[in-house]
């Protein structure tokens, strides 16, 4: 995840930001966890709007795209996709090689 | 800190769960173990011609069944002569929002509406978040999800990744959270907070709507081939894509369609385990859904799971992940169709399976699913690289999960392997018959529960040591 880790200045209110909420701390899991999980807190990144001024790092309520209001730790100040199509990887490259001299032999 | 353990009590759970259905589930409760799943599913589910027109409006259902015919010829030429069914691929990616998931959401999403909500949830990591996503934006209704996504470090998967990027495309809001089943109570603290509607995965309407893609395949076939279908495969995770196809192969008359269920191996992962989340590189239709939700289907966020597919299904088989990257491969160079490869679990075996088939009968390979950034196995496959786990080229029985993903060498290494669906019936059975007496009631439901008979019930529970009353 990009977590925008530069010293900005304050993030005006209305900014569409990231925070990260945390619901459980570690220690504190409920119900059967296998051990490294339950050594985790439980946390949730929401997406929205500043309600009011902030800065990374700094508690910070946001309005979400239902138009719940929502606080966490502001992570992140440009969210971004940052998912690729991967790559093209040597195995697979075998794999379409083969694909292709068992499609000739038909 | 939001307090999550008060949605811990299961009457608060319950309370909470009937305000965001309006399905009063104790009404279908027998005495014993058992409800009457004929009559809840009966009761709960829509008007048939509703479901047409709302189906329609929706932007789902009628997919193409295209004949893979390439791909049929390179079957055939490692199949024994005479041998190498004909290979059909309901291409379900063309539903609105890209997967087969669109037909349960656009049911939900319209009871919904009926109700007057004025939005709905949804817990998913997979396609089904979008297919709600695009389904409310249509009926005009406010949208959450509500996502397994992170590891503890913040990493997640492409796959997923892309899922929420779609989710959020189509106008919902989505809430990521790091591994735990703790969600459930994250989604149920939401649904309480903004008094939406569950649209669950679960619900009779929402296997209602994939009842339609068993119909649609029985006539499909029917006009292609002049019969109903001989094989039919089947995703596996949660059991409702299963449960709804075989009630509409049966409601259409291919009663005598074998209906295979399949799911990639993913067997040693925990999947509540923080380090396994991300050595994992299916999402859904793995073993981690399907052999727990076979068994044990109630484990849902619904007291009772209209999704029982072990009462539907004639044999379940297990690809590897290697197999499921393979057939993505092989779909795209023979057919030229490039899908997403969670939804190719069913080729793969397919790929198998028709080589044991006779070449004058069908197989139907049941669902593909949209592709792009993330959702494809390079993707996935490079995301596995870089939480250490080979990729190569070998025989995938020799991949583990979790540390390496083997593609096949060449195409007769395509093993899927059979999950002995008579064993998993006892061990049910045992199961209930270890926690107390079973009645006459208990053990008919048992046989319908697992596909057996009473005689079987009776026999398994006998050689327990334990009575019947």
């Amino acid at each position: 995840m990009h977590v925008d880790a530069q010293e900005v200045d304050v993030c005006p209110a209305g900014h569409q930001v990231r925070i990260r909420v945390t619901h459980l701390h570690a220690g504190e899991r409920i119900g059967r966890i296998p051990e490294d999980t339950a050594d985790t807190p439980l946390v949730s990144y929401q997406t929205g709007w500043l309600l009011e001024p902030s800065t990374p790092g700094a508690t910070s309520r946001i309005r979400t795209e239902t138009g719940r209001t929502v606080e966490g730790e502001l992570i992140d100040t440009a969210p971004e996709f940052t998912h690729s199509f991967g790559l093209r990887g040597d195995a697979l490259q075998t794999v379409r090689r083969h694909i292709q001299e068992w499609k000739s032999q038909i | 800190m939001t307090s999550l353990r008060e949605y811990a009590d299961p009457d608060k759970r319950d309370r909470v769960i009937r305000g965001a259905t309006g399905i009063d589930f104790s009404q279908y409760e027998y005495e014993g173990i058992g409800f009457d799943y004929p009559r809840f599913m009966t009761q709960e589910s829509l008007d048939w011609t509703d479901v047409h027109r709302i189906q329609a409006e929706g932007k789902v259902g009628h997919t193409p069944l295209f004949e893979l015919h390439t791909l049929t010829r390179m079957v055939r030429s490692i199949s024994p002569a005479g041998y190498g069914a004909r290979i059909f691929l309901k291409d379900e990616a063309a539903n609105a929002s890209g997967s087969f998931k669109a037909r349960r959401a656009s049911l939900a999403v319209a009871v919904a509406k009926e109700r007057g909500y004025s939005g709905v949830i949804a817990a998913t990591s997979g396609n089904y978040g979008a297919a709600v996503a695009a389904q409310a934006a249509m009926a005009g209704l406010k949208c959450i999800i509500v996502q397994e996504a992170y590891d503890s470090r913040g990493v997640g998967q492409p796959e997923i990744l892309e899922k929420a990027r779609a989710c959020e495309a189509l106008g919902a809001e989505v809430v990521q959270l790091t591994v735990g089943p703790e969600l459930f109570l994250v989604f149920l603290s939401l649904l309480d907070e903004t008094g939406y509607f569950s649209a669950s995965l679960y619900a009779p309407y929402a296997v209602q709507g994939v009842e339609t893609l068993g119909q649609e395949i029985a006539a499909q076939v029917l006009d292609r081939s002049g019969r109903h279908p001989d094989a039919v495969v089947v995703s596996h995770a949660g059991g409702g894509n299963v449960t709804g196809t075989a009630r509409g192969l049966h409601a259409a008359g291919s009663d005598a369609t074998r209906v295979i269920a399949a799911s990639v191996n993913l067997r040693g992962l925990h999947m509540a385990s923080d380090s396994d989340f991300n050595r994992k590189s299916f999402t859904t239709s793995h073993t981690g859904f399907g052999v727990p939700f076979l068994t044990n289907p109630d484990r849902v966020d619904l007291p009772r799971n209209a999704a029982r597919s072990m009462r539907y299904i004639d044999e379940y088989v297990t690809v590897e992940q290697g197999e499921v990257m393979y057939a993505t491969e092989l779909l795209a160079l023979s057919e030229g169709i490039e899908r997403g490869p969670a939804g190719n679990t069913a080729l793969a075996a397919a790929i198998a399976l028709a080589r044991t088939m006779p070449s004058d009968q069908t197989i139907v390979v049941q669902e593909t699913e949209y592709t792009g950034a993330g959702k494809m196995h390079t993707a996935q496959l490079a995301f596995a690289e870089s939480m250490g786990i080979e990729v190569s080229v070998g025989d995938p029985r020799d991949g583990v999960p979790g540390r390496s993903i083997m593609m096949p060498e060449s195409p007769e290494l395509i093993a899927p392997q059979a999950i002995d669906l008579r064993r998993t019936a006892q061990r049910v059975i045992e199961k209930h018959a270890s926690e107390g007496t079973l009645s006459h009631t208990d053990i008919t439901y048992l046989a319908d529960e697992t596909k057996t008979s009473t005689a079987f019930v009776e026999e398994t529970v006998a050689a327990t040591g334990k009575e019947t009353t």
